[in-house]
C-alpha cells in the first residue's frame, strides 16, 4: 500500500502540456491549493477544486497512477471515515467525506507537481527565487541517488542478515536497536560517497562563477502565465468567500451537507 | 626515471612532496608537535614523522603523452598521490603538504581546483559516485554548464563525445539504469568535454567484468593514441594492465618505489618484493631470467609469452 | 543430504524485472562449485535464493529436502552463509572485535560454544592484532578479512562467496586460498561467484554460467573454460594457461623435444620447471 502511495510522487519523464511548465507555476497550484483547502471544509469547494484537478491530470495523462495511488491510500480512507462516524454519529461521516476529500485534494496536487517537474527544472527555478545555486542543486542530487540509496538499503539488509541479524522480533526498543547494523553502514556509505560526489563537483567548476549556463532552461510563458492569473483569481475568490461567506445566502450552497 | 632537460610545462613534476592528512595529524598532534619543538628540524626531514605520512618525500616526474600503470598494496598512498595532482589535495583535503607539485607549470598550492582540473583529470572507481545528473546528456553537460559556455556549444560538444565514445543511445538514460562499464564511460566523457591532458582513473575494471574490462581499457588506449593524452591508471590486476602502459609507478609506504619503463620493472627485483599479485606467465620469465636461462623481454601478454618460449626453444 | 535443488525457480522484482528463469540446478554435498556469467545475468540473485534471502516468485528452492519457504530465516541462514562483496555493506561496531560477537550473537548455540567458535575464528585468520581496532581504520585487506571471518565464525554448513578476489593482493590471496582448502577438507559445499576465471581454473571443479537469468552452460570446469562459444555470451576470460597454450600449438608445431613436454604440462609451473631442466646457462 504505502509503496503505491509513494510512487505517486515519482518524476516521470514526459511531453505535454502540464510537464512544459515552469514548476513555479506548479508551485504556485500546490500553494493555492494548500490554503484554500484549509481555509474551506465544505463539499462544494472541495468538488470544484478536485475538479480542476481532473483537469490538470488528464492534460498530464496521470489518469492510471493517479487511481493507483488512491488504491493505495483506501486503507487510510476509510479509517478515517469509520472512525469519524464512529466516535461522532451525527456529523462524524459528513467530517470524514470532508477531511478525505482535503486529504486527496492534497496528495493529487503535490502528485501533480512531483510528477510533472523534473528535479533539475526544480533546482533552477528554486535558484531563480533567490536561493544560492550549489544549495538548490543538492535537492536534484538527494533525488538523483533516492534510487542508488535504495538499491544500498537492500543490499546492507541482506549482507547484515547474513551474519544473523534479525530484525522486527522483540519488543520496539529491541525493534530500533536491530535497525543499528542497517543504519550505521548505510550513513556511513552515504558520507564517504558524498567526498566522492564533492570531488566530482569540485573537479568540475562547481560553483565558480555565479552565472552557470543551463543546458534545459526553465522560462516562464504565456501558459504559465495565463494559469498563475487564474490560480490567483481562484484564491481571491476563495478569501472573498470566506470573508463575506456568513452574510451572503447565495453561498447557503458551500454548507450542503450529507443529512443524516 | 632520467630527465633529460625538459619543460616542466609538458609535466606533471613533484618535488620532496610529503603530506599528512589533518585527521592523522589531529589524532596524533601531541607527538608530532613535541618531535618539531624538541628536534628543531623541519617535519619533512624527521623520520619520526614517517609514519604519520600519507606520503613521504616523492619526486616525480611524469612526461605527456604516457600510458602509465600505477601499482602498489592497498593504503599504499596510490589514491592520495594521484590527488595531489588535480589540487584536490590541499585545497579540499586539508593537511601539512610540503615540497611542491607542478602541473604543466601550474604549482597545486596557488591554483583553484578548477583551473587544475582542465588539465588533471579523474575517475574514480565506482562510476555510479561521481555521476550527478539524471541523464547522461546533462552529465556530460555539467563541467560546460558550470563554466559558463554557450548553449549550442555545449549541444555540439556532446553530441562529439556520445559519438567518440559509442554510447550516442544512451544519452536520455539515467545512469542508475546503465551498466557498469556504460556508466564508466558516461564518467569519462563528463571529464573529456574539458579538454584534460591528462585523465586519471583509480582502479576503473574493479567492478566491470572482463569484457566491459577490456573495453574501457580498449577506449583509454585510443584517447592516449588518437589525442595524446597522458592515461594513469591505478591498477592492482597485472594481467589486465600490462598491455596497455609504457611505464609503471609502484609505490609503496607513501613513496615510490620505482617509475621506469614497464620492461624495466618487471626486470627488476623490486615489484616482486611488493604484495602485488604478478601474473604466472610473468613470473616464469622472470625466474628464468634470474637462473641465467633466457635473456629476451618478459613479455606482457600471452601471445607474447607463447612467442617468446618457441624462440627460446627454436 | 544438505544438497541444494532449484525446481525451475523464476524471480521477478517488484519493479517487473526479470532477474532469474527457468533455472534447475542440483548441488550436491561437498560440491565445488563456480557461478559466472555477465554483470547483471543473475548471479547474486541465484545465491541470495539459497539461503533465503530471496524467495523465488516461481518454482521452489530446496535445501535439505525443504523448501526455502518453509525454512525459518534465521536458521537457514546460518546453515548455508554468504560472503558479501562489500565488507562497508557490513562493517558498524567500534572494534572488530564486536563484529566477531555481533555475527555469533543470535547463533541458537551455548556462550561457551560462542567463545569457542570465536576464538577459533581468530586462529585461523590471525585477527589479534586486529580485534581492538575499529573497523574503519583497518586497510581494505584487513576490513575483507574481517566480513570472512563475521561468515566462518558460524561455521556454515555450505560457504558461498560473492566475488572474493576483488581487490585482493597476494596476502589476502593466500588467506583466501586457505580457507578453500581447508573447507575441501572437511568436504564442505563450496559456491563461488566470481569473473575470474584463473581462480575459477584453480579451485572449482564445476561451473555455472549465467545469461540474462537463463542457465547457459552447466559442467566441469575444464569443458567450460574450453568453450568459446560460451564466453562470448557471457564476457568470459579464456584462463590465461588455457590461452598460452593454444598460442603455443599455433601454427606449425616445431619437432622439439622440450616442445612435446611444454604442450603436455598442467600449469605454468610445470613449464618453467621444464624449461629450467632442459636449458642450460645463458652467457649475458
Amino acid at each position: 500500500m504505502s509503496m503505491e502511495l509513494l510512487s505517486a510522487f515519482d518524476f516521470i519523464d514526459r511531453d505535454d502540456f502540464v510537464h512544459r511548465l515552469d514548476p513555479r507555476t506548479k508551485l504556485f497550484l500546490v500553494i493555492v491549493y494548500l490554503t484554500l483547502l484549509i481555509m474551506f471544509r465544505q463539499y462544494i469547494v472541495h468538488l470544484i477544486l478536485l475538479g480542476n484537478l481532473i483537469i490538470w491530470i488528464l492534460l498530464a495523462r496521470m489518469v492510471k497512477r493517479v487511481i493507483k495511488s488512491i488504491r493505495g491510500m483506501a486503507f487510510i480512507i476509510f479509517f478515517i471515515i469509520f472512525f469519524n462516524t464512529l466516535f461522532s454519529p451525527s456529523k462524524g461521516l459528513n467530517l470524514g467525506i470532508q477531511m478525505t476529500l482535503r486529504l486527496v485534494n492534497i496528495i493529487m496536487a503535490f502528485s501533480i507537481f512531483f510528477q510533472t517537474t523534473h528535479p533539475d527544472d526544480l533546482t533552477q527555478a528554486i535558484a531563480k527565487m533567490g536561493v544560492s545555486y550549489p544549495i538548490a542543486f543538492s535537492f536534484s542530487l538527494a533525488f538523483r541517488f533516492i534510487p542508488t540509496l535504495a538499491n544500498e538499503v537492500e543490499t546492507i539488509t541482506k549482507a547484515q542478515k547474513s551474519r544473523g541479524l534479525v530484525l522486527q522480533k522483540g519488543g520496539l526498543f529491541q525493534q530500533i536497536r536491530s535497525l543499528f547494523p542497517l543504519l550505521i553502514p548505510l550513513i556511513t556509505n552515504s558520507i564517504k560517497r558524498a567526498f566522492y560526489v564533492a570531488e566530482s563537483l569540485e573537479a568540475r567548476s562547481f560553483g565558480i562563477q555565479k552565472t552557470r549556463t543551463q543546458l534545459h532552461p526553465v522560462r516562464l510563458r504565456f501558459a504559465d502565465w495565463a494559469i498563475f492569473v487564474f490560480l490567483l483569481v481562484l484564491l481571491a475568490a476563495g478569501i472573498v468567500a470566506k470573508i463575506y461567506q456568513p452574510q451572503l445566502e447565495v453561498f447557503a450552497i458551500f454548507t450542503f451537507e450529507i443529512p443524516l | 626515471m632520467n630527465s633529460s632537460p625538459s619543460n616542466p610545462k609538458d609535466q606533471i613534476i613533484t618535488k620532496n612532496l610529503s603530506f599528512v592528512y589533518e585527521s592523522v595529524y589531529k589524532a596524533n598532534r601531541d607527538e608530532i608537535t613535541t618531535v618539531m619543538n624538541k628536534e628543531g628540524v623541519k617535519p619533512s626531514d624527521n623520520p619520526k614523522i614517517d609514519k604519520f605520512k600519507a606520503l613521504n618525500l616523492i619526486n616525480l616526474s611524469i612526461r605527456q603523452g604516457k600510458f602509465i600503470a600505477m601499482v602498489g598494496d592497498t593504503g599504499s598512498g596510490k589514491s592520495t598521490l594521484v590527488r595531489t595532482f588535480n589540487g584536490l589535495i590541499p585545497s579540499f583535503y586539508r593537511g601539512i603538504f610540503f615540497g611542491y607539485v607542478g602541473v604543466f607549470g601550474k604549482d597545486t598550492i596557488q591554483e583553484k581546483i578548477s583551473n587544475l582540473s582542465r588539465d588533471v583529470g579523474l575517475v574514480f572507481q565506482n562510476p555510479e559516485n561521481q555521476l550527478v545528473a539524471m541523464t547522461v546528456e546533462r552529465e556530460i553537460a555539467f563541467g560546460l554548464e558550470n563554466l559558463g559556455v554557450e548553449r549550442d556549444i555545449i549541444q555540439d560538444k556532446i553530441t562529439q563525445i556520445l559519438e567518440y565514445l559509442g554510447i550516442s543511445h544512451l544519452r536520455m538514460r539515467h545512469p542508475y539504469e546503465l551498466s557498469g562499464g556504460e556508466q564508466q564511460r558516461v564518467a569519462i566523457a563528463s571529464i573529456l568535454t574539458l579538454e584534460p591532458k591528462v585523465i586519471i582513473l583509480d582502479e576503473p575494471t574493479a567492478s566491470l567484468d572482463p569484457q566491459a574490462a577490456e573495453s574501457v581499457l580498449n577506449l583509454l588506449e585510443k584517447l592516449n593514441k588518437d589525442k595524446k593524452i597522458t592515461i594513469i591508471i591505478i591498477e592492482h590486476r597485472l594481467e589486465v594492465i600490462l598491455p596497455y602502459c609504457t611505464e609503471i609507478i609502484i609505490v609503496q609506504n607513501g613513496q615510490v618505489l620505482q617509475h621506469a619503463s614497464t620492461q624495466e620493472v618487471l626486470n627488476s627485483d623490486l615489484l616482486y618484493s611488493t604484495d602485488v599479485r604478478v601474473p604466472k606467465y610473468i613470473q616464469l620469465f622472470k625466474n628464468l631470467k634470474s637462473n641465467k636461462k633466457y635473456s629476451g623481454t618478459i613479455p606482457t601478454t600471452i601471445e607474447q609469452a607463447a612467442h617468446n618460449i618457441r624462440e627460446l626453444l627454436l | 543430504m544438505r544438497n541444494i535443488r532449484f525446481e525451475n525457480v523464476g524471480f521477478q522484482y517488484s519493479n517487473e524485472f526479470t532477474a532469474l528463469s527457468n533455472i534447475s540446478l542440483n548441488i550436491q554435498n561437498g560440491e565445488v562449485l563456480g557461478i559466472m556469467g555477465r554483470n547483471g545475468a543473475g548471479k547474486s540473485t541465484l545465491i541470495q535464493m539459497m539461503n533465503g534471502l530471496l524467495k523465488p516468485t516461481e518454482g521452489n528452492v530446496f535445501f535439505d529436502g525443504i523448501t526455502t519457504n518453509d525454512y525459518d530465516a534465521s536458521k537457514l541462514v546460518q546453515k548455508i552463509g554468504i560472503v558479501f562483496q562489500n565488507p562497508e555493506h557490513q562493517l558498524f561496531s567500534s572494534t572488530v572485535e564486536e563484529e566477531l560477537n555481533f555475527s555469533l550473537k543470535n547463533l541458537q548455540i551455548s556462550k561457551d560454544l560462542k567463545a569457542q567458535y570465536k576464538d577459533e575464528i581468530i586462529k585461523e585468520l590471525n585477527l589479534q592484532s586486529l580485534l581492538h581496532k575499529s573497523p574503519w581504520n583497518c586497510s581494505g585487506g584487513e576490513r575483507k578479512k574481517v566480513s570472512l571471518a563475521c561468515i566462518l565464525c558460524r561455521k556454515p554448513e555450505v560457504l558461498v562467496f560473492d566475488e572474493p578476489t576483488l581487490g585482493q593482493d597476494k596476502s589476502g590471496y593466500k588467506i583466501l586460498d586457505n580457507i578453500i582448502h581447508k573447507a575441501k577438507e572437511r568436504k564442505q559445499t563450496i559456491i563461488v561467484v566470481t569473473h575470474n576465471t584463473e581462480f575459477a581454473y584453480h579451485y572449482l571443479d564445476r561451473l555455472v554460467v549465467l545469461d540474462n537469468g537463463r542457465i547457459l552452460a552447466d559442467g566441469p570446469t575444464g569443458e567450460i573454460l574450453t568453450n568459446s562459444t560460451i564466453h562470448e555470451n557471457s564476457s568470459l576470460i579464456e584462463p590465461q594457461f588455457f590461452k598460452f597454450k593454444k598460442k603455443m600449438i599455433e601454427n606449425n608445431l616445431p619437432d622439439n623435444e622440450v616442445f612435446k613436454l611444454i604442450v603436455q604440462a598442467k600449469s605454468f609451473n610445470e613449464v618453467e620447471k621444464i624449461i629450467q631442466n632442459s636449458m642450460g646457462e645463458i652467457s649475458q
